[in-house]
C-alpha cells in the first residue's frame, strides 16, 4: 500500500525518524497525510565547504535554529532510514539528491503571530553553484524560506535558476480539483478561425448581432458574409439558416425560430435567418471568450516580457477550506515574467462589459480572495468584447483609446489590489491594449 | 546590487520618497495608516525636525572615519502614539539598504536578557567565522612557527584578549571539524547547548561579562578594518523597568555605562534604546541613579506633532498619496476634510501621530466614497473664527470638568508644555501617565511632577514630596488645591483648580495673556496667586 509522510510536533511513538520537537510517521494513503513541498535553487556562488553554505542560510534568514550540531551528509539518513522501505511509499531523504543536509527550524510572522516550523535544507556544491533543496511542509513556510533566499540574491547580485515562482505553486495548492470540460473539434475549429485577424473582424460584426437579437438577418448575412461576391467560407461555415415565423396569438405577435438545419429552398423568402450550428452557440456563450483571451496572450510578441504560466477557467478556495461559498471562479490567469520579476494576473472576459459586471466581479474578488489574506495575484483585469454602460477615462497613451483603472479595497489588514478594465475592437487592438496594461502593472504594481 | 554607505547618503535619510514609490507601495503606506500601525518602510516623517537633524548630524559622524567618535548610543523616548515606530523604521529602512550596515531591530521584551548577547544575536555566525579567519590571518605573518600556540599567543598580545578567547577564535579559523567550529562560534555568540563548554576545557564562569565584551570589541574591530558597520535598535526599552530580576535590570545599566566608557574601542556599533513612556521608570531611578543621569544626556524625545503647520505637513503628505493611489483631486474639498478630521473622535485633544494619520485616512475614504456638497464658506471669516473660538472654550471646560483625575493629569501636562514654549523653555521629556514632565529653563533642567487626585490631602501631598527628592535637579510639584494647603510650607508646590487650569488654557491659546516667565507661568496656575489678585 502507498504510504504517505505525516508531520507532528511532539510525542509519537509511531515515527521513523524524530528530531529536536519534530516527529515524522508514515501513514496509509487515505489518512491525513502533510503536503510536502519539494523546491530547488541553483545558485552561482563558489562556495567550498558545507558549513558556509549553513551559514549563508543564518545569515540571510534572521531567525533559523539548526537541529544538528554540524551539516550533515544526506547518505547517512537514507541508510539509517530509508534503505529497507518500499518504494512506492513517499520518501523524505531519498529524492534530495545532495550531498549534505540540514533540519532547520525557522520562526516567522504570520497575521501578525510568530509561527515556527521545520524545514529540510539539502545542498551540494561545485566549483560554480551551490545546488540547494528546500522540503517543506508548509507552504508559506516554503514561501518565507524561498522570499529570503531570492532578495539576498537579488541583493548581492548572484545568478540562480529556480524550478518555478513561489506564488504560482500556491496558486496550484488553492485550486478546487473540478471536471474539465473539453472542447469539441467544432469549437477548437470555430476558435482557430476566430483568431485569424481578418476572419475576427467580420466575426466581430457578427458577434455584435448574435449578442444583440441570437441570430443574423439574411440581409447583414449577406453584407458581413460575402466579399466581392464570394462567400467566407471560414467564417459562414459555423452558421446555418433557420425558419424565423411569426405567429399570431389572441393577444400579441410572437416570433418563433425553428431550429433546423434545413437549407431554404425559395431563395426569395426573407424569413429566414442565420444562427449558429447547434452546439457552438453555447460554446460561444461560455468558453470562447476565454479560449480566444488565451490563444491572444499565448501567441503575441511580448517582447523583453514572457509568458511563463497560463491556467483557465480553474475554482480556488484561497480561504483553504472546505466552504463552497468561498469558491471563486478566475476565467484566466496568467504569469508574465520581465528579468527576474514576475506578475500574476488574474483575468475576467466578458463577452459584453458593463459597469455593473465590474463592479460585481470586483466584489467577489474582494470577498473570495483578498479577504482570505492569501492574495496572490498583482492585479485584475476586466476584459470585454463590447462595451457596455461602462465609462472608460484613461487614456492608452497616444490613442483616442481608453480604459478603467481602480482599487479593490480589502477591509481588512490585507492589503488592496488594482483593476483594469478595456474593451477590444481587433486583435491587433487587444494585443495592443493587454501588452499596455501589462507594462503599467509592472510599472506601477 | 547594494552600495556602501557614505557620510553624505544620511543626510537624504528623512527625504520624502514620495516620486519613487510606485502605486504598491503607495497602498502598503496608506494601509498602515488607516490600520494606526507604522509603515515596514516608511517614506516621510513630517515632524521630529529638531530630532531629525540630530540623528542625521550623529549618523553622518558615525559614517564619516574622519569624525566618528566610535561607538554611538542613543536613547529615543516617545508617548504611546506619536510615531516612535515609525521613526526608528525610517532610520533602520534607509541603512538596511546599504550593503556594509548590518541594521537590526531587537525586542527587549525578554525579561533578563544580557546586552551583550542580543548584540551578537544581531551578528550571523557567518560574520563570527569571518572576523575569526581575519584575526588569525592578521597574526599568521608575525608569528615565528605556525603552531597553534604560537599563534594563540600572538592574538592574545596583539588584540589584548584572554587566552580561552583567542583558542576559540583559532578553532573556528584553523580548526579541522566542522562541528567544533559550530560549537566556538555558539559559544561566541552565547547561544550554546551547556556540552559544548566542556568541549573546550572552559568553565562557566570564563563566559563571564569580560569574556563578551572582549568577544563584541573584536568583531567591531573585524568589522572596523571591513568597513562594515552595526546599527542595532533596541525597542521597546521601557520593558526593562519591568524586568521583575534587579539583578538583570543593574546589569543592562552596568552594560550600557561599560560601552558609554569605551567608545574609543567599540567602533563601528551605533545603538539606539527606544522607548514608550507608558511605564513608570522610577525603578530605573532607585535602581541606578548614576545610570539615569548619563542616560538623561543620551535621551532625545519624540515628540508628538506639536504645531498646527506640522498637523497641515502629514495632511499634506496623505492626501497627495491618497489622490495619487486613487486617481483622484480632492483640492475643492481640502477645508472641508480638515475640518471633519478634527471634528474626528479619534483627534478628541489628542496631538499624537497615530489619531491624526488614522482620522485622516477615514475622512478621505468618507469624501472618495460619498463626497459630500462643498459647504458654504461663511463671508464673516472672523465671526466664524470667534465662535469657534468660544466653541473650543466650551469644549476644554467641558474636557477638564467631565474628566477623571487620570486624564486631568494628561492635560495638565500638555497646558504645561505649551506654557513651558511660550515662555521660551524647552520640554525634554514628558511622560504624561506619570505627569512627569522634564523641562530646561534658562539652561536648568527641572522636573514638574502633575499630581491629579480625588481626594487631595496633606498626608498624601508629605508622601508624594518624600518620593520626589532628587540630588540633581530642581523640581516643581503640581497639586490639587484643597482648603488646609494654605498651611503648608511648601515653596515648590503650585496648588491648582479648575478655574486656574481652564483660565491658563484660554489665556495660552487666546494669547490674552502672555507669561514671560516660568514663575509667571506657574503663578498662574497656583490658586493661592488668584486669591492674592482677587484681594
Amino acid at each position: 500500500m502507498y504510504k504517505k509522510i505525516r508531520v507532528k510536533r511532539g510525542d509519537c511513538p509511531e515515527a521513523f525518524f524524530k528530531i529536536g520537537d519534530y516527529a515524522f510517521e508514515k501513514v496509509d494513503e487515505q489518512c491525513k497525510s502533510t503536503e510536502v513541498y519539494k523546491y530547488q535553487f541553483q545558485i552561482e556562488m563558489s562556495i567550498k565547504s558545507e558549513i558556509d553554505v549553513r551559514l549563508w542560510i543564518e545569515d540571510i534568514i534572521s531567525q533559523v535554529k539548526f537541529l544538528t550540531i554540524a551539516p550533515e551528509e544526506l547518505r547517512k539518513y537514507i541508510q539509517l532510514f530509508e534503505e529497507n522501505i518500499n518504494p512506492n511509499e513517499e520518501c523524505l531523504f531519498h529524492d534530495f539528491r545532495t550531498r549534505f543536509i540540514d533540519f532547520v527550524v525557522i520562526k516567522y510572522e504570520v497575521n501578525k503571530e510568530m509561527k515556527e516550523d521545520i524545514f529540510l535544507y539539502g545542498y551540494s556544491m561545485d566549483e560554480k553553484y551551490v545546488y540547494i533543496v528546500v522540503k517543506a511542509f508548509s507552504l508559506i513556510t516554503l514561501s518565507e524560506v524561498y522570499t529570503c533566499i531570492i532578495k539576498n540574491c537579488l541583493a548581492q547580485d548572484l545568478k540562480f535558476i529556480l524550478d518555478e515562482d513561489i506564488r504560482w505553486i500556491r496558486l496550484n495548492s488553492y485550486k478546487v480539483k473540478d471536471d474539465m470540460q473539453m472542447p469539441s473539434a467544432q469549437d477548437k475549429e470555430f476558435l482557430k478561425k476566430t483568431l485569424v485577424p481578418t476572419n475576427f473582424d467580420t466575426f466581430y460584426k457578427i458577434f455584435r448581432q448574435v449578442d444583440a437579437e441570437g441570430f443574423l438577418s439574411k440581409k447583414l448575412y449577406h453584407e458581413y458574409l460575402y466579399r466581392d461576391g464570394k462567400p467566407l467560407k471560414q467564417v459562414s461555415k459555423f452558421f446555418s439558416p433557420y425558419w424565423k415565423l411569426s405567429s399570431s396569438m389572441p393577444e400579441k405577435t410572437k416570433n418563433i425560430l425553428y431550429l433546423h438545419d434545413e437549407v431554404p429552398e425559395d431563395e426569395h423568402i426573407d424569413s429566414y435567418v442565420y444562427a449558429f450550428k447547434p452546439g457552438l452557440m453555447k460554446y460561444y456563450l461560455q468558453n470562447w471568450f476565454e479560449d480566444f483571451t488565451l490563444r491572444v496572450v499565448q501567441d503575441m510578441d511580448w517582447g523583453s516580457y514572457s509568458v511563463v504560466h497560463s491556467m483557465k477557467g480553474c475554482r480556488f478556495n484561497f480561504f483553504n477550506n472546505d466552504d463552497e461559498n468561498n469558491v471563486r471562479e478566475i476565467d484566466l490567469i496568467i504569469e508574465i515574467q520581465k528579468n527576474n520579476c514576475s506578475k500574476i494576473i488574474a483575468i475576467e472576459c466578458k463577452k459584453t462589459l458593463s459597469r455593473k459586471e465590474i463592479q460585481m466581479t470586483n466584489k467577489k474578488s474582494k470577498e473570495k480572495v483578498l479577504e482570505s489574506g492569501n492574495n496572490i495575484f498583482d492585479a485584475f483585469i476586466h476584459i470585454g468584447c463590447f462595451k457596455g454602460d461602462v465609462e472608460f477615462d484613461i487614456p492608452f497613451n497616444g490613442t483616442r483609446e481608453k480604459y478603467k483603472q481602480g482599487i479593490i479595497n480589502a477591509e481588512s489588514d490585507s492589503y488592496d489590489a488594482p483593476f483594469y478594465a478595456f474593451t477590444i475592437k481587433s486583435i491587433g487592438d487587444y494585443q495592443k491594449k493587454i501588452f499596455y496594461i501589462i507594462e503599467e502593472i509592472f510599472k506601477n504594481w | 546590487m547594494r552600495k556602501k554607505i557614505t557620510a553624505n547618503d544620511c543626510k537624504a535619510m528623512f527625504n520624502d520618497r514620495f516620486n519613487s514609490l510606485s502605486s504598491k507601495e503607495l497602498g502598503i503606506e496608506l494601509k498602515h495608516f488607516a490600520m494606526g500601525t507604522a509603515p515596514e518602510s516608511p517614506s516621510f516623517l513630517v515632524n521630529q525636525d529638531e530630532l531629525k537633524k540630530i540623528i542625521i548630524e550623529k549618523l553622518c559622524n558615525f559614517f564619516d572615519e574622519n569624525k566618528s567618535q566610535g561607538l554611538e548610543i542613543v536613547f529615543l523616548k516617545s508617548n504611546y502614539g506619536n510615531g516612535k515606530s515609525h521613526f526608528i523604521r525610517t532610520i533602520y529602512t534607509f541603512l538596511n539598504e546599504y550593503e556594509n550596515v548590518i541594521a537590526k531591530i531587537v525586542s527587549l521584551k525578554q525579561e533578563e536578557t544580557d546586552l551583550k548577547k542580543r548584540i551578537l544575536e544581531s551578528v550571523s555566525q557567518k560574520r563570527i567565522m569571518e572576523c575569526a579567519n581575519y584575526i588569525v590571518e592578521s597574526v599568521q605573518e608575525e608569528v615565528i612557527s605556525d603552531e597553534s600556540i604560537a599563534v594563540v599567543n600572538m592574538i592574545v598580545e596583539k588584540y589584548e584578549i584572554g587566552i580561552k578567547l583567542a583558542r576559540l577564535l583559532y578553532e573556528i579559523a584553523r580548526g579541522e571539524s566542522v562541528e567544533r567550529k559550530i560549537q566556538a562560534i555558539a559559544i561566541l555568540k552565547g547561544n550554546y547547548e551547556v556540552d559544548y563548554i566542556k568541549k573546550f576545557d572552559l568553565q562557566k564562569h570564563d563566559l563571564n561579562n569580560d569574556f563578551y565584551y572582549n568577544v563584541i570589541r573584536i568583531i567591531l574591530y573585524y568589522f572596523q578594518q571591513r568597513d562594515l558597520y552595526l546599527v542595532v535598535v533596541f525597542d521597546e526599552y521601557e520593558h526593562v523597568c519591568l524586568w521583575k530580576d534587579s539583578r538583570a535590570r543593574n546589569s543592562m545599566y552596568e552594560d550600557i555605562k561599560l560601552f558609554s566608557d569605551n567608545i574609543r574601542k567599540l567602533e563601528n556599533m551605533f545603538m539606539v534604546f527606544a522607548e514608550s513612556d507608558s511605564v513608570d521608570n522610577t525603578l530605573e531611578f532607585k535602581d541606578d541613579p548614576a545610570f539615569m543621569s548619563r542616560k538623561a544626556s543620551m535621551t532625545y524625545e519624540i515628540s508628538d506633532l506639536s504645531s498646527e503647520t506640522e498637523v497641515d505637513r502629514l495632511f499634506k503628505m496623505i492626501l497627495k498619496r491618497y489622490e495619487k493611489y486613487y486617481n483622484l483631486a480632492l483640492d475643492r474639498y481640502v477645508d472641508d476634510i480638515k475640518e471633519m478630521i478634527n471634528e474626528d473622535p479619534l483627534i478628541g485633544g489628542k496631538t499624537n501621530y497615530r489619531a491624526y494619520t488614522q482620522a485622516t485616512m477615514r475622512v478621505l475614504d468618507f469624501y472618495r466614497n460619498k463626497p459630500p456638497k462643498l459647504k458654504k464658506k461663511n463671508n464673516a471669516k472672523i465671526l466664524k473664527q470667534n465662535i469657534e473660538r468660544e466653541a473650543e472654550d466650551v469644549n476644554f471646560e467641558n474636557k477638564w470638568l467631565c474628566a477623571t483625575s487620570i486624564s486631568k493629569k494628561t492635560i495638565l501636562c500638555d497646558v504645561i508644555k505649551q506654557g513651558i514654549e511660550q515662555v521660551g523653555g524647552r520640554v525634554l521629556s514628558i511622560a504624561r501617565k506619570q505627569g512627569k514632565i522634564e523641562v530646561e529653563i534658562n539652561n536648568d533642567t527641572r522636573i514638574i511632577f502633575v499630581i491629579s487626585t480625588d481626594i487631595p490631602s496633606t498626608k498624601d501631598l508629605d508622601k508624594r514630596m518624600d518620593s520626589f527628592v532628587s540630588e540633581s535637579m530642581q523640581e516643581d510639584v503640581l497639586y490639587p488645591y484643597f482648603d488646609e494647603c494654605k498651611n503648608l510650607k511648601y515653596e515648590n508646590v503650585t496648588f491648582y483648580d479648575s478655574d486656574t487650569v481652564i483660565k491658563m488654557e484660554r489665556n495660552l491659546n487666546t494669547k490674552d495673556q502672555i507669561y514671560e516667565s516660568y514663575e509667571n507661568f506657574l503663578k498662574g496656575l497656583d490658586i493661592r496667586s488668584k486669591n492674592v489678585q482677587e484681594n
